[in-house]
């Protein structure tokens, strides 16, 4: 019941604004500009859009990165929201609903949401000749674990932001952005200084950008990843990703506890 | 117009921005170090693609002016909107200084920690990425530099008032504003690759400033990838300058009447 | 010239699927000097007035001056010589201090840094805040967000100030300090005005020189408030504690009642009915028994603006 109103919730905030066209489109808008963003880049470098295991590493990586970067946009914007934009943080935390269950419903809603985009973009990728040979039941359990790994990094920066102040209104993509230079999603890990792509081993979203590309284009071309088996790759992703969990709901609590113990549960920070 | 109230307005909105910076220091992580990595992600694919050094000179900049561009959203023009679901946007109006100072002062204010950013990226392009700068004309890159930075806060000017008129369909508005805008104003790749939609873009002020400044820091590409001359740039970007904040001017006036009239200047939760 | 004056002044607000006349034809008149009152209950069109005379909201029609200025063409001359505070709304930023937000809000009026400061530090001592000037305003309590609030608005020397229901949520003390404040600062300087809007019958009685009871858009009275209770003087006004709570709907159709007001006392019911002969008081008393309700305490009062209120609209204020 409490998952439920928490996914309603999100559903009402991220789309009541406008018509389902223009909500449609307005979350089409974002995804496809990031990608034309990377095709540019690929042409002024190569002068074509067409072929090359370059461009397919990008475009897909880029194109599931959207998941990543849009559900933590809309994570890493609700606290402040309720603590300073609606001030309804106090009545959340004292509701039989616990906040937890609370952010995880709104961030599975939000990555359901940009579930839409990513098709869009998967078809765009059919006029660039992207070589699909897609894994069903190996992309439903990258979705899952996805999901797992998203709502973990969101559970993180939530608990961050109990404890700061309202900056800019992008904190959540910055946030991604270490996924962004540190899990191969544009480049390939190799690419990275050697203490960069060891530490990349340590995230699970490198494990999970493999594991959509083996899913979507049936194989990995990133030299350090290819090294592994998709199994390999599979068991360590979930085990990183529950440490990960593990990690995120510990910080979360720990942060909730001194937002309480400070007195800042219901702070204003506005400035 | 009352010149020292407007000055005194403009000092007064700039206050909390400073302030805020140096009592929260956790911006530096927010909102300098992280963006940083979304930027050297975009220098790692022209690494991985085996592109010309200048490529990763073209992307540090369009951080830095992309950085500008985030705080002309974020930090001005959508904050009327956060005025006023704070309840400040009602004390703001009914106050006799002009809403210009109001914005000025929100964009002077956030210009010291968009500053320190702009800086962190210059310093990690040269000090971590190896890139290298051959200014060409210092005056004619600070000129440019300057002029555009006008014109884009004073397209913020213009967004603003819209802002005053809507609610979250603003806000919103300010996040389709972000990677479709990059992409058309060429943040990590020279503008001129989009052939004629180029030209289209040229209307998001830092297009034209970005490749002059480029062309001015990186002369051995400005033959192939520059849009027209500095020279010229700086002139439709002084055009602009002018334009944009007479539109803008005009623009609140009227979206502030339009609100009065609509009640949607003092309507909260939107 | 008069302070403020509206006339004929409608304001309507449509949406998609309803249209709400908040005003309806309200005509006033405030003098200089004078301490003006609106009272009504939550939703008359208090506050839409005051947005009105405030410049943030145009009228659908009618006029509405300050200071001789026209409300929807002159606001660049209105809003030098004007300040508002509204209760329970609470403006400026969490990161700084009390006197950092009051010296920025000073500054939109120009006030020069070295005045702004001694307005500041003089207004905060008389109302009793003056330690607080480096607590930061997210630390506050309600009512010393409030005394914070009255300062950002009289410190800039305004000719009219609108008070939006200042004291609402405040504890007896500071809303009676901030009362005596408001009677003080007006007592200063007779070119001076104050529009006070209030649901609190007592703050309206024992400030206001004149009060305007509005309901549902509409003045449905104006006049000084020894003016406004003779209007019920020759009516009964009772106070009536009945044990157990019974329904008293009955009385909306008994003859001779011209309102009512009934609240839970814990367990009992306080019931306020004002009635228009002796006759009727007996009725009411017998409808009460009637309904197996005991009476506790009765007490025939003398009229208070409330009653003046229950005769006009035939509903109480709260």
């Amino acid at each position: 019941m409490a998952i439920r109103s928490s996914l309603w919730l999100e559903y009402q905030i991220e789309a009541n604004w406008t018509s389902p066209v223009i909500f449609i489109l307005y979350n089409t808008l974002k995804p496809v500009g990031g990608s034309l963003l990377l095709l540019a880049m690929y042409y002024v470098v190569t002068g074509g859009f067409l072929g090359g295991e370059g461009l397919y590493f990008l475009y897909i990586g880029n194109a599931f990165y959207m998941l990543v970067a849009q559900t933590l946009f809309s994570v890493g914007w609700i606290i402040h929201d309720d603590r300073e934009h609606y001030q309804t943080m106090k009545y959340l935390y004292i509701s039989p609903l616990s906040y937890f269950t609370y952010l995880m419903g709104r961030s599975a809603m939000r990555f359901l949401l940009s579930l839409l985009p990513l098709s869009v973009l998967i078809g765009l990728g059919i006029l660039l000749k992207i070589p699909y040979r897609i894994e069903i039941l190996l992309l439903i359990g990258t979705f899952f674990l996805g999901w797992i790994f998203v709502i973990s990094a969101g559970l993180l920066l939530s608990g961050v932001n109990m404890l700061t102040a309202r900056h800019g209104n992008s904190i959540g993509q910055a946030f991604s952005g270490i996924f962004y230079l540190f899990s191969g999603v544009v480049f390939p890990i190799h690419v990275l200084p050697g203490w960069a792509s060891t530490a990349a081993l340590g995230l699970p979203s490198t494990y999970w950008f493999s594991l959509v590309r083996r899913s979507v284009l049936g194989k990995e071309v990133d030299s350090i990843m290819s090294g592994f088996t998709t199994g390999d790759v599979a068991v360590r992703l979930i085990i990183i990703s529950v440490l990960f969990f593990v990690i995120s709901y510990l910080t979360f609590r720990l942060a909730d506890y001194l937002a309480r113990k400070k007195g800042i549960i219901d702070m204003s920070t506005t400035y | 117009m009352n010149v020292m109230l407007n000055l005194r307005a403009l000092k007064g909105r700039a206050y909390p921005r400073m302030i805020g910076a140096v009592r929260e220091p956790s911006w530096m992580f927010w909102d300098t170090f992280l963006p940083i990595l979304s930027m050297a992600a975009y220098i790692y694919v022209y690494r991985s693609l085996d592109a010309p050094k200048e490529f990763e000179g073209f992307v540090v900049l369009g951080g830095v002016m992309t950085t500008y561009w985030m705080n002309v959203l974020w930090g001005m023009a959508s904050q009327l909107y956060w005025e006023k679901e704070t309840a400040n946007l009602q004390l703001y109006l009914a106050a006799p200084m002009s809403k210009m100072s109001i914005l000025a002062g929100m964009a002077l204010g956030g210009m010291f920690s968009t500053s320190v950013r702009c800086i962190s990226i210059i310093l990690i392009g040269i000090v971590i990425f190896k890139v290298e700068f051959v200014v060409t004309s210092v005056g004619l890159l600070l000129g440019i530099f300057g002029v555009t930075l006008v014109a884009l806060y004073g397209m913020g000017m213009v967004f603003a008032s819209l802002f005053l008129m809507w609610g979250r369909e603003a806000w919103h508005l300010n996040m389709i504003m972000e990677e479709p805008i990059y992409f058309l104003s060429g943040y990590s790749f020279p503008v001129k690759a989009l052939g004629s939609l180029s030209a289209f873009a040229t209307v998001i002020p830092f297009t034209l400033g970005l490749d002059a400044m480029r062309q001015l820091t990186f002369p051995s590409m400005a033959a192939q990838w520059g849009l027209v001359s500095p020279h010229l740039e700086l002139g439709i970007l002084l055009v602009m300058s002018i334009t944009l904040l007479y539109v803008a001017r005009l623009s609140l006036d009227r979206m502030e009447r339009m609100g009065r009239s609509k009640g949607t200047l003092t309507m909260r939760w939107q | 010239m008069d302070a403020i004056t509206c006339e004929h002044v409608d304001r309507i607000f449509e949406s998609k699927n309803r249209m709400v006349k908040a005003l309806n034809d309200v005509t006033i008149t405030v003098k200089k000097g004078e301490l003006f009152g609106l009272l009504g209950p939550n939703g008359a069109g208090k506050t839409t007035l005051i947005k009105i005379l405030t410049t943030l909201l145009l009228p659908t029609s009618g006029e509405a001056h300050v200071y001789g200025y026209d409300v929807t063409k002159d606001e660049t001359k209105i809003r030098p010589i004007i300040n508002m505070v509204s209760g329970g709304e609470f403006s400026g930023y969490g990161l700084l201090t009390v006197h950092e937000n009051l010296w920025m809000f000073s500054q939109f009026y120009g006030i020069p840094g070295k005045e702004a400061n001694k307005r500041i530090e003089t207004l905060m001592e008389r109302l009793g805040i003056v330690h607080m000037g480096d607590r930061k305003i997210r630390t506050l309590s309600t009512g010393e967000r409030q005394k914070v609030s009255i300062i950002r608005a009289f410190m800039t020397d305004p000719r009219v100030v609108f008070l939006d229901e200042p004291t609402l949520g405040l504890d007896v003390e500071t809303a009676r300090l901030i009362r005596r404040f408001i009677q003080e600062w007006l007592a200063q300087d007779s070119q001076r005005t104050v529009l006070l809007t209030t649901h609190y019958m007592m703050e309206a009685d024992e400030l206001c020189s004149r009060i305007a009871i509005i309901n549902e858009g509409k003045i449905v009275a104006l006049d000084t408030p020894g003016n406004l209770k003779n209007m019920v003087k020759k009516e009964i006004s009772l106070n009536i504690e009945v044990f157990p709570e019974i329904r008293v709907d009955w009385l909306n159709t008994l003859e001779g009642v011209m309102g009512f007001n009934s609240r839970d006392a814990g367990g009992n019911l306080n019931l306020r009915v004002v009635v228009d002969n002796d006759a009727t008081v007996g009725e009411v008393l017998a409808g009460i028994s009637q309904r197996g309700g005991k009476i506790s305490y009765l007490n025939k009062e003398e009229p208070t603006l409330e009653d003046v209120f229950l005769k006009l609209t035939g509903r109480g204020l709260e």
